[in-house]
Parts: structure tokens; C-alpha cells; sequence
């Protein structure tokens, strides 16, 4: 199988706290991290890989030259290529001008399939996928839970969704797009130790807009189609409290404030 | 006049009117009308509050092909042309938006939860950074405004009804997907958090307790939901999940036992008459936005309020329950 695996660094955001009564975000340390989902959908293609040796496995990635190291770290575990798409033009792209940086590039490419997450952790929300499917015209789906990697071609994969009221298992001719999610429990490999030194710099490539010739006005901000005007606090929802405990007393405060409302 | 087309919400069909308010918060009292896209298998709860409803009829469809959705949608659109095109942020909404938007070449602002109009300009409004902020995002492309909308935010209440038109939609088109079912396995779901008019909610800190959130629900005539962290560790079901990658629900009471009250928790909170928490730290996030706080232990708590429940309920006129506390404690 000749894999795609579409990965994203983010902010590591789970460190970050708010402080309600101060209205105010509390940023403890801002380390970058894969996207958890972009996570399950590397391992599924390490499990393919196990099962088929001859697998080939690509990262892409875009995203600033400060995720390089972890590009790296990537190819230290059994990555064959990777590729980081940045330039500074393609700064500040929306999810229509990042799908169309993405799907220039792997027009390019020869794939059986190509993996992603669901959603990114940083605030998108799953519309990189659908577009990149959409721009080559290719089938999708999202929120996958499984992959059967018994069962996985390079002509079709079966899969599973786990929806509200049933899980359904579909069948998808490939090439075509996956993307997984709605999982924390996926782990990577850890790199050997003598894989940790190891220079892996050839395997990356990273392309400019000098390689893939877009035109500058259909990428970064002036080809986002969406703008950020304004932001707003998320966090206007102070109430005022009344403090019990669980003595006698603060029961019987919780009590008669329950049937006051009719809740008992 | 504005038009506007709806996709329906095939998750909960009745619901797919509450994308009306929307409409009407974009085009105020400026005259439009809301058509809806629906699927013949969902007759019976056909939504009221739409000038027309255009029934696809196809008998062998996939209602969760979003690539033979889109090439529905773009062909209504090539005949009438809409203003405004609305999907609601389901699963499957998630991927019709996108490929819409691209057909069309438009932007997609993704599972808003808001709209501010300011003069001349409209603003739509998203969380980002993991919830940590909302953003207020316009649309820099022409029309059609395609947005799709995070479900159990807005909700519509009649004013007057429009007469629905039902129109069916025979044209048969071939779906270019791929897409196959191979099996369907119903789980099994008694209730849905987003209808709850009482959820007594457990997280982190409920963990020991949770058996006994299910008998608190109950005294309460209410459900049980969780937190994120119980959902990850294996504890709770993904479907009770409230928050910003679970359910925004709007319960009258929400009872939230041993949950921090993370932002992207507390975003799944939307209306709630009155938020009652249980955690022994008072200086939990939670607790600056509950109308009561109860300091101490999820499962104590729970014990002696079933206590007391309980004893009251043997207990003669309802009025007497002050005087009646027993040795129990
Ligand atoms: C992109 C993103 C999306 C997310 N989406 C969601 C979401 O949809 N829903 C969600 O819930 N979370 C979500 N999270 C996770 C969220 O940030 C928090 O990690 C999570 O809500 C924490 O759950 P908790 O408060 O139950 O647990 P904890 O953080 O472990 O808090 C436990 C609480 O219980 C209290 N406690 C401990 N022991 C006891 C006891 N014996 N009795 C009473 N109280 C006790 C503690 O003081 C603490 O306040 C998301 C995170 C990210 C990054
Ligand atoms: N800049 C990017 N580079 C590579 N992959 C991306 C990028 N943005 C999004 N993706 C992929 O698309 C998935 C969904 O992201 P999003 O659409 O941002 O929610 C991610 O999990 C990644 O697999």
C-alpha cells in the first residue's frame, strides 16, 4: 500500500486553564503536539505497514519551518517521507486556501490512499479533508473509528463509524480519502534509541511556493475566502453562587432549593 | 425576497427548523423564505416552518452519501439560485459543507453558534483555539453564504406558519461515490441529552460515585450525563458526552458532580436555568458559574441527598420536611 498521511502540529492546549472569575485564559506552556486524531490515522498506517512490509508511508504537512524537529521525530519512527509545505505566503490560510495548497501538491503524488484526522484540535473544524477529496474528486469519510486492516487494498477499505444511534461499516473503493477521530486512545512508537541520533534530514522535503507555482492570490490570507474580524471573550457566565456544604445544613439548603424549582 | 435552503438534520429531523432562527437572524425583517431538503424515509416528522420541502424520493439512496447530497444540492442551486445555504453541523453536515463550498467557491464558516449584525456587515461566530475564544468570522466570497451550524445552539419558535409547499424531487442522479453499507448495528439509546430537562452530570471526580449518579438521576426525574474525561477513561458513553466535542444541551437543571468545568465542557451549556456543583475544591472553574456550590465529596453528597430525598418522600405533606430530619445523618 502506498500511503498519504495528512498531519497537522498544534498547540498543545490541554495545559491551558481559564480563570472565570477573572474572565482571563491561563497559558501555562504552549509546546506543539500532532493533532491526537492525525495520531490514530499514523498508527493505522503503522499497523498496514506491519502487515505489509512493503508499504510506503508519506507525511504532508503544512505548517511553519518551526515544526521541522517534529518532522523528524516522525521519520525516526517507520516514516519514509515526509513533506512540509511552507512558505510565508501561506500564512494566515483558511481552510479553503490550506486545501488548495494541499490538494496542488498531491495531485502530484501516486497514492492508494490517504489518511487524516478528523478534526484539529486548534479550532478547525474537519473541512481539510472533504476539500481535499473534493479538489480530487475522490470519495471521503469522516469520524472513522476503525480501519480493518485485514481487509484494507489498494483497491478498497472497509471501515466502521460509530454514529449516535448505530454503528455502520462501509465499504470505499480507493484511491480515496479516510480520516479518523473520535478515539484518544491511539499511541505512536517510540524511536529506537539508536534512531533517536539518527539524521533524517534527507527524508524531509520541504516545498515553497517556488515549487509548487500557485497563484499567490489563491493562497494565504488574500486567498482565505473567510476573515476573522473580531474575537470574543467566551467567558461571560458568572453566576452568582451560594456556597453549601455537605453537612446537615448544606443538604438541606440543596433540598428545599430543589423543590422550590419542582425538582423533587 | 431571499431564499433560503436547508439541509435537513437527519440525526433528529424535527429539529431541523431550529436552523430557522439562523434565517431570521441574518435577514431580520428583511423578507425571505426557508426551503428544506428532506429525504422521503423521514416523512413522518417532517418539520413545520418551511415555505417548501423538497422531498428526494429515490428509494435506493444513501441519505449519508455526501457527494450525492452535494449533487443534489448544486442542482437545486443551479434552478433557484439560494441567498443562503444552511447545514447543520452533524456528521454528516461535516462533509457535505465543505465539498459545497468548494464547488460553489465560496467560504465556509463551520459550526457557528452565533450571528451579529453590524450594519452592513455580517458576522458569524465560532469558537477557536479549542474553544478558548469565540471568533467573529465574514465571508470575503460572493454569495451563496454557506454555513454549517452547531446543533442545539439555536432554537426557532413560530410566529406565524408559513403554508409548506411539499415538492418531491424524482430527478434521478447518479451518485459519483463509491460508498457502500455494509452493516448497520443499532445501539441501543434510551435517551438523548439534548431533550433532558434535568441531567445530573458526572466527571473526573464522580468517578466512584458514578453508579450512583443513574439512582440521583432518577429521584430527579432526570438523566445522567459526563464529562469528557469519564467518556475517555471508558466510563461513560460518547453519546452522553456534554461539551465542545460532545452535546450542547440546555437542561432546566444541570447537576454537575466532580467536573472541573473546563471551557470546552462548560461550552456545551447553553441555557441552563440553573447549574448546581458538587467538588471539593471551591475554587474549581465549575463553580464560578453554578447558582449553588456544594463543597465536599460526589459521592457523600449523593448519598445524603438520596437520604433525605427519601425520607421525605415517606414523610406526609410536602410542606413538613423542615421539621423532619431524623437520626439519619
Ligand atoms: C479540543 C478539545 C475538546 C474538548 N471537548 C470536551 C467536551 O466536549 N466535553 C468535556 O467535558 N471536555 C472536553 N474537553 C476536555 C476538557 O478540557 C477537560 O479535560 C475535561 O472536561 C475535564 O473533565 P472533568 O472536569 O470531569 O475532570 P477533571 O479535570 O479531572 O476534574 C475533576 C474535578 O472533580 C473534582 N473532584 C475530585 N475528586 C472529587 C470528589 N471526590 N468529589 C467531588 N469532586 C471531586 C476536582 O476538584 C475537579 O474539579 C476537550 C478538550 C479539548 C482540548
Ligand atoms: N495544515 C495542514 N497540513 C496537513 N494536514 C492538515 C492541515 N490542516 C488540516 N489537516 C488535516 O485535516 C485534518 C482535519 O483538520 P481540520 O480540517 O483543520 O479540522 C487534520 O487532522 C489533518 O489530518
Amino acid at each position: 500500500m502506498n500511503i498519504i498521511c495528512l498531519v497537522k502540529f498544534v498547540p498543545d492546549i490541554t495545559g491551558f486553564g481559564y480563570d472565570y472569575e477573572a474572565s482571563s485564559m491561563v497559558r501555562n506552556h504552549t509546546r506543539m503536539v500532532l493533532n491526537p486524531d492525525d495520531v490514530c490515522a499514523l498508527s493505522f498506517a503503522f499497523k498496514v505497514k506491519e502487515r505489509h512490509p512493503d508499504s510506503q508511508i508519506q507525511v504532508v504537512s503544512m505548517g511553519p519551518t518551526t515544526v521541522v524537529p517534529h518532522m523528524h521525530d516522525l521519520l525516526r519512527i517507520p516514516v519514509d517521507k515526509g513533506t512540509l509545505i511552507s512558505d510565508p505566503l501561506f500564512a494566515g490560510s483558511d481552510t479553503y486556501a490550506t486545501s488548495e495548497v494541499l490538494g496542488s501538491y498531491l495531485k502530484t503524488q501516486s497514492f492508494d490512499c490517504i489518511l487524516s484526522g478528523s478534526r484539529s484540535l486548534d479550532g478547525a473544524t474537519s473541512q481539510v479533508p472533504p476539500q481535499i477529496a473534493e479538489i480530487l474528486s475522490l470519495d471521503h469519510m469522516l469520524d472513522i473509528s476503525e480501519i480493518d486492516v485485514e481487509k484494507i487494498s489498494p483497491t478498497e477499505a472497509v471501515f466502521s463509524v460509530e454514529g449516535e444511534r448505530e454503528t455502520t461499516t462501509w465499504s470505499m473503493q480507493l484511491p480515496g480519502v479516510l480520516s479518523l477521530g473520535r478515539s484518544s486512545t491511539c499511541k505512536l512508537p517510540y524511536p529506537s534509541y539508536a534512531d533517536l541520533q539518527r539524521d533524517v534530514s534527507d527524508k524531509l522535503t520541504i516545498l515553497t511556493n517556488k515549487e509548487l507555482g500557485l497563484d499567490p492570490s489563491h493562497v494565504g490570507l488574500e486567498g482565505s475566502l473567510t476573515k476573522v474580524v473580531n474575537t470574543y471573550d467566551a467567558n461571560s457566565r458568572r453566576r452568582a453562587k451560594t456556597v453549601v456544604e455537605t453537612n446537615e445544613e448544606g443538604i438541606e439548603f440543596v433540598f428545599s432549593y430543589l423543590k422550590d424549582r419542582g425538582f423533587v | 425576497m431571499k431564499r433560503i435552503l436547508i439541509l435537513q438534520d437527519t440525526e433528529l429531523p424535527k429539529r431541523s427548523n431550529d436552523l430557522l432562527e439562523v434565517c431570521n437572524r441574518i435577514y431580520g425583517s428583511e423578507d425571505h423564505e426557508a426551503w428544506l431538503l428532506a429525504f422521503s424515509s423521514d416523512r413522518e416528522n417532517l418539520p413545520e416552518g418551511f415555505e417548501r420541502i423538497i422531498l428526494v424520493q429515490d428509494e435506493g439512496i444513501l441519505t449519508e452519501d455526501a457527494r450525492y447530497i452535494c449533487a443534489i444540492i448544486m442542482d437545486l442551486y443551479s434552478h433557484h439560485a439560494f441567498d443562503t445555504i444552511l447545514i447543520p453541523g452533524t456528521w454528516l453536515g461535516r462533509m457535505v459543507a465543505p465539498r459545497l463550498a468548494k464547488q460553489l467557491h465560496v467560504g465556509l464558516v463551520a459550526e457557528i453558534n452565533d450571528v451579529q449584525r453590524n450594519k452592513d456587515t455580517l458576522e458569524f461566530v465560532r469558537t477557536a483555539y479549542s474553544g478558548n475564544v469565540l471568533a467573529g468570522i465574514t465571508m470575503t466570497s460572493n454569495p451563496p453564504i454557506i454555513l454549517s451550524i452547531k446543533p442545539g445552539i439555536f432554537s426557532w419558535e413560530p410566529e406565524s406558519l408559513p403554508k409548506t409547499i411539499i415538492q418531491h424531487y424524482d430527478k434521478k442522479i447518479t451518485s459519483p461515490s463509491s460508498l457502500t453499507c455494509l452493516e448497520r448495528k443499532q445501539r441501543p439509546v434510551s435517551y438523548d441529552i439534548r431533550d433532558s430537562e434535568v441531567l445530573v452530570s458526572g466527571g473526573g471526580g464522580a468517578k466512584r460515585a458514578y453508579p450512583l449518579l443513574e439512582t440521583l438521576a432518577e429521584a430527579l426525574s432526570g438523566d445522567v450525563s459526563a464529562s469528557r474525561k469519564l467518556v475517555d477513561q471508558g466510563i461513560a458513553k460518547r453519546t452522553i458526552q456534554v461539551g465542545q466535542s460532545g452535546k450542547i444541551v440546555s437542561p432546566r437543571l444541570y447537576v454537575a458532580i466532580g467536573i472541573d468545568g473546563a471551557i470546552q465542557h462548560v461550552e456545551g451549556l447553553h441555557n441552563v436555568e440553573t447549574i448546581l456543583s458538587v467538588n471539593t475544591r471551591p475554587d474549581a472553574p465549575i463553580c464560578s458559574i453554578s447558582d449553588v456550590v456544594v463543597v465536599g465529596d460526589a459521592k457523600i453528597f449523593i448519598e445524603k441527598l438520596l437520604q433525605k430525598i427519601a425520607l421525605e418522600n415517606e414523610h406526609t405533606t410536602p410542606d413538613q420536611y423542615t421539621s423532619d430530619r431524623g437520626e439519619r445523618e
